[in-house]
């Protein structure tokens, strides 16, 4: 669970900061404000002259619901960095005159009324220069991103990249932990297990024993192992197989936690099936190896 | 548990003679998981035989080798009430083939030097032939223990 929370955050975090990157942008000279435009926008011919930008290479990626010049030149200037002489703030200079109170008390970005589309121009166009709306369907589709700037594209790919791991990883998550049972043991029953290809449920002399295994998420380190489940010596291998597999179902651990260490553990009575690339040695301390060294 | 440096137990039989060949058993509650079993060497003919403290301590710990997550406890915090009976060879002999890929566990090599050579020594007792009421006895007020047991009686022919 804190591992999927963790891809969620991460996600969230990356695709944040790509949909920004193009923020560097800057209006040229600090000189045209939004209200100015608003007011009487000047003609297209006039604003591309002023702000030197060229229209060609950047509007082609872009579908935009109204293709105005005001709208081609604002969102140019925020999407193609080449464009711009880094000599302005990247803000308009004077506020936007229209806010929507209603969506504003659930976009924080829009509080920010200096800032163009909510600093997110790959998502959104503003085409009369009021109101930030989306593009057509997507941000941007996979068609667009050919002829995109180089670093749109490698945002572009890197955050379909995250997505796909991370929802992989979740849904990993959520299969494994549910269906597999895992059994620490020490060297001796982890040879055996292998040679009979079963964790038995008797010890070595015969005597039957209520084999004890855990359902929690399987741990990699010995030491952890050892700790999770109050275990008296430090487990060497792990064997982690589908629940299923378990002849006869398994039955909750007899009278509470105390009675099984710590995790969630349960019993069976029967031998559980294994194979033998199922039994895993387990990671050892440092300090653990010098000791077995030693012995 | 405080362990005695000596365990002795005498296995009692009456009518019987030699009671060589039998091997004891210890039920120690440690924990609260899987019991442990400790074994008391085979008696001698007169049905004694001497468990030394190392080997209780031993046996002990190859049972965390033989399956670590079953057991927890330790000597010391074993109960001193123990169970005492005779080992019962029946799964060992129905089932070669999984007693003998068990490896040699620690202590098992300071007295065997195969699984093969514990496996006939295990089974080769005369345990089958006796029957027991197991008995409960306080380690910690005792070392000397006394195992009646009975001879089974065999099946004749009616008439």
């Amino acid at each position: 669970m804190r591992r999927a929370l963790f891809f969620i955050v991460a996600i969230f975090c990356a695709a944040t900061s790509f949909a920004s990157i193009p923020r560097v942008s800057v209006l040229d000279g600090a000189s045209i404000s939004r209200a100015s435009m608003l007011d009487a926008a000047p003609p297209a011919a006039d604003i591309l002259s002023e702000t030197r930008i060229r229209v060609s290479d950047v509007l082609a990626p872009f579908e935009r619901p109204v293709p105005s010049p005001l709208n081609r030149a604002l969102h140019q200037a925020y999407a193609d960095v080449s464009t711009t002489n880094a000599s302005g703030w990247g803000r308009f200079l004077s506020v936007d005159p229209a806010l929507d109170l209603e969506e504003a008390l659930h976009e924080p970005q829009t509080w920010n009324r200096y800032a163009y589309v909510s600093n997110n121009p790959l998502k959104f166009t503003d085409p009369d220069g009021r109101y930030r709306t989306f593009y057509k369907e997507k941000s941007l589709r996979e068609a667009d991103v050919g002829n995109a700037p180089p670093y749109i594209k490698t945002a572009f790919y890197i955050e379909g990249a995250l997505l796909l791991q991370a929802s992989g990883s979740l849904i990993r998550t959520a299969f494994s932990t549910a269906q597999t049972i895992t059994r620490y043991m020490g060297e001796g029953e982890a040879r055996t297990a292998s040679n009979t290809h079963s964790i038995p449920n008797t010890d070595a002399q015969g005597n039957p024993r209520p084999t004890h295994v855990t359902t929690d998420k399987p741990l990699n380190s010995s030491e952890a192992a050892q700790s999770n489940y109050s275990l008296p010596v430090r487990p060497t291998h792990a064997a982690t197989v589908p629940q299923s597999r378990v002849p006869g179902g398994l039955q909750p651990a007899p009278s509470g936690p105390t009675a099984t260490g710590g995790g969630s553990q349960a019993v069976t009575d029967r031998p559980i099936p294994v194979k033998p690339n199922e039994i895993k040695p387990l990671d050892r301390s440092v300090w653990d190896r010098v000791l077995d060294f030693f012995r | 548990m405080r362990i005695p440096e000596q365990i002795r137990v005498r296995v009692e039989c009456e009518n019987e003679i030699d009671l060589s060949g039998l091997i004891v058993e210890l039920t120690v509650t440690a924990g609260q998981k899987n019991p442990y079993r400790i074994y008391f060497p085979k008696t001698d003919w007169s049905g004694v035989a001497t468990l030394t403290r190392d080997d209780f301590v031993g046996q002990f710990r190859d049972h965390w080798e033989a399956g670590l997550m079953d057991h927890d406890g330790t000597p010391e915090t074993a109960d001193c009430l123990v169970r005492v009976g005779l080992y019962n060879p029946q799964w060992s002999i129905e089932n070669p083939d999984t007693a003998l890929a068990w490896p040699l566990l620690t202590h098992e090599h300071t007295k065997w030097s195969s699984r093969e050579e514990q496996y006939l020594y295990r089974t080769s007792t005369r345990n089958i032939e006796f029957v027991v009421s197991s008995i409960d006895v306080d380690l910690e007020r005792t070392n000397n223990i006394i195992l009646p047991v009975k001879r089974k009686l065999l099946a004749t022919p009616a008439g």
